[in-house]
């Protein structure tokens, strides 16, 4: 029957078209598709097969040097660890002297997640602040909603790195002292995205720099640009080896599998992470990488890209939507038979 | 088209499969915004369970909160839904980070953020787009917003009178 009757005949608003069939591959056509996908689709080359790679740091570094912005650069106060990313390119992880910029979905739903980054800071003697002058990035009022734009997303992500830069005057200390770390995947995806639109048009930078001049968060009349947008997977990713110096759990009869935010490491693939220690480099390393290095058993399953259907507004609004995606019964049924569900 | 654009997840797979660098999530976010600025009905219809988001990040700069899970508002939870009865007050005053003992917000945001915020959404017409598609909660968030602001100017001046008396 087709899945699109199964919503009140309106199955355009429930996610699927009317048009929606099964595939009724034979079982040996359905072998070939599958073994296709996962040789080609399943890997790295994926993204790195190509042509367009932009680094658009080059960018950022030449309008600094035309006196147009400013960047907030990770400087030794921030005891900075190198990663490499999808293409190679070096990023600089801050390790210390951190401005903790939360998530909303963490802090108000699952606050543990917070809470436990900032409990392996003390354990590990890192200077952070966790202070009240902060928003969230708001980009579920634009990819949930579209009612917010990309000047409104431009400026709150300026604001809220503004405020991260200027937070240590407050003791005292030099500007530029914190260092933003990003709690949310979305916020991470979302900033990322806002600073190569700033940096690619000179419109949307002189619409937000009339904003924030009336906010008083330009620094010497200029937009303040951080150099690494950072998550908090990659601290634990460059901490992992720190953090197993505190481990006092042996979880080496645990099997684990991570399912990396479609936000983390697909709305900016080319600034992610990725090692060829942790799963032959053909993954996202951060948070499978920290598994490793404590010992658990890592499980690799080949439909890790997919998408869960937690969509902004559709787990809000629509959770059937996110309940019946194809990919997320595909994904748990893979699970299953690793035994990881 | 105008109601199958708000299928989309904005997961962003379309463009990292896409061997020609195209992506199709971008475009769909291009034609929402076209959806919203027109007030178009498949709009209004998609975004009316998803006010009380709306509400919570244009007024307080947080998109979700520990208040927003209630009975009420998850009934297809079924018999889960007696996992959320939590005495909540306490529960968040047991987090060891005293910027989130709060329920209307998930931290604490300053008055003076929430402020710049409003300044934000005025500049950038974000006020506008969400009178086209919902004038209710304009109403709301108007008001909340009007309230904020008052606040912070009586705070002002109290520090003003402060400073006059020292």
């Amino acid at each position: 029957m087709a899945r699109g009757n199964d919503n009140n005949g309106s199955g355009a608003f429930g996610g699927f078209g009317a048009e929606w069939q099964p595939s009724n591959l034979s079982r040996d056509e359905a072998r070939r598709a599958t073994d296709w996908v996962e040789a080609k689709i399943d890997k790295r080359a994926l993204l790195t097969g190509k042509e367009r790679k932009e680094d658009i740091r080059d960018a950022m570094w030449q309008l600094e040097k035309d006196g147009e912005i400013l960047v907030h650069r990770v400087s030794d106060v921030h005891d900075p660890v190198m990663a490499k990313t999808l293409y190679g390119w070096d990023k600089k992880i801050p390790t210390n002297n951190l401005w903790h910029h939360k998530s909303c979905g963490q802090c108000g739903n699952i606050p543990g997640y917070p809470s436990s980054v900032l409990w392996l800071m003390n354990k590990t003697g890192v200077t952070y602040l966790d202070e009240t002058d902060q928003t969230s990035c708001t980009a579920w009022n634009y990819h949930g909603s579209g009612i917010g734009n990309v000047v409104s997303l431009a400026a709150v992500f300026l604001r809220n790195f503004h405020q991260a830069y200027v937070s240590a005057k407050s003791q005292g200390l030099p500007e530029g002292t914190y260092y933003p770390l990003v709690h949310c995947g979305t916020s991470f995806g979302n900033y990322k995205e806002m600073r190569i639109f700033l940096m690619h048009s000179a419109e949307l930078r002189a619409e937000v720099k009339k904003i924030l001049g009336k906010l008083g968060r330009l620094v010497d009349g200029k937009l303040l640009i951080p150099e690494e947008i950072v998550h908090y997977s990659e601290w634990l990713h460059v901490m992992r080896d720190r953090i197993k110096q505190h481990q006092t759990i042996d979880v080496s009869n645990v099997r684990a599998t991570v399912h990396p935010a479609c936000h983390v490491y697909k709305m900016v693939p080319e600034d992610v992470i990725y090692d060829d220690t942790v799963l032959d480099g053909n993954r996202v390393a951060v948070t499978t990488g920290l598994l490793q290095t404590l010992g658990a058993q890592v499980i690799d399953y080949s439909t890790w890209y997919d998408c869960c259907g937690f969509g902004f507004r559709h787990i809000i609004g629509e959770r059937e939507f996110t309940r019946s995606l194809p990919s997320t019964a595909r994904s748990r049924s893979r699970l299953k038979r690793r035994g990881l569900m | 088209m105008q109601e199958k654009i708000w299928a989309c997840a904005q997961c962003y797979t379309c463009a990292a499969r896409c061997p020609f660098e195209n992506s199709p999530g971008g475009l769909v976010m291009i034609m929402r915004e076209v959806a919203i600025k027109h007030g178009m009905e498949s709009a209004k219809e998609v975004l009316r369970p998803f006010s009380r988001v709306l509400l919570k990040v244009i007024s307080t700069g947080n998109q979700l909160a520990p208040n927003m899970i209630t009975k009420e508002a998850f009934p297809d939870w079924g018999p889960n839904v007696s996992r959320i009865d939590a005495p909540l007050n306490i529960l968040r005053k047991a987090i060891p980070m005293p910027t989130m003992h709060t329920l209307d917000t998930a931290w604490e945001v300053n008055l003076k953020t929430s402020v710049e915020l409003y300044t934000i959404w005025e500049a950038t017409g974000v006020l506008d787009q969400l009178e086209t598609v919902d004038e209710n909660l304009f109403d709301v968030v108007s008001d909340v917003m009007e309230e904020k602001r008052e606040e912070w100017e009586e705070w002002l001046e109290e520090q003003e009178d402060e400073d006059d008396e020292d």
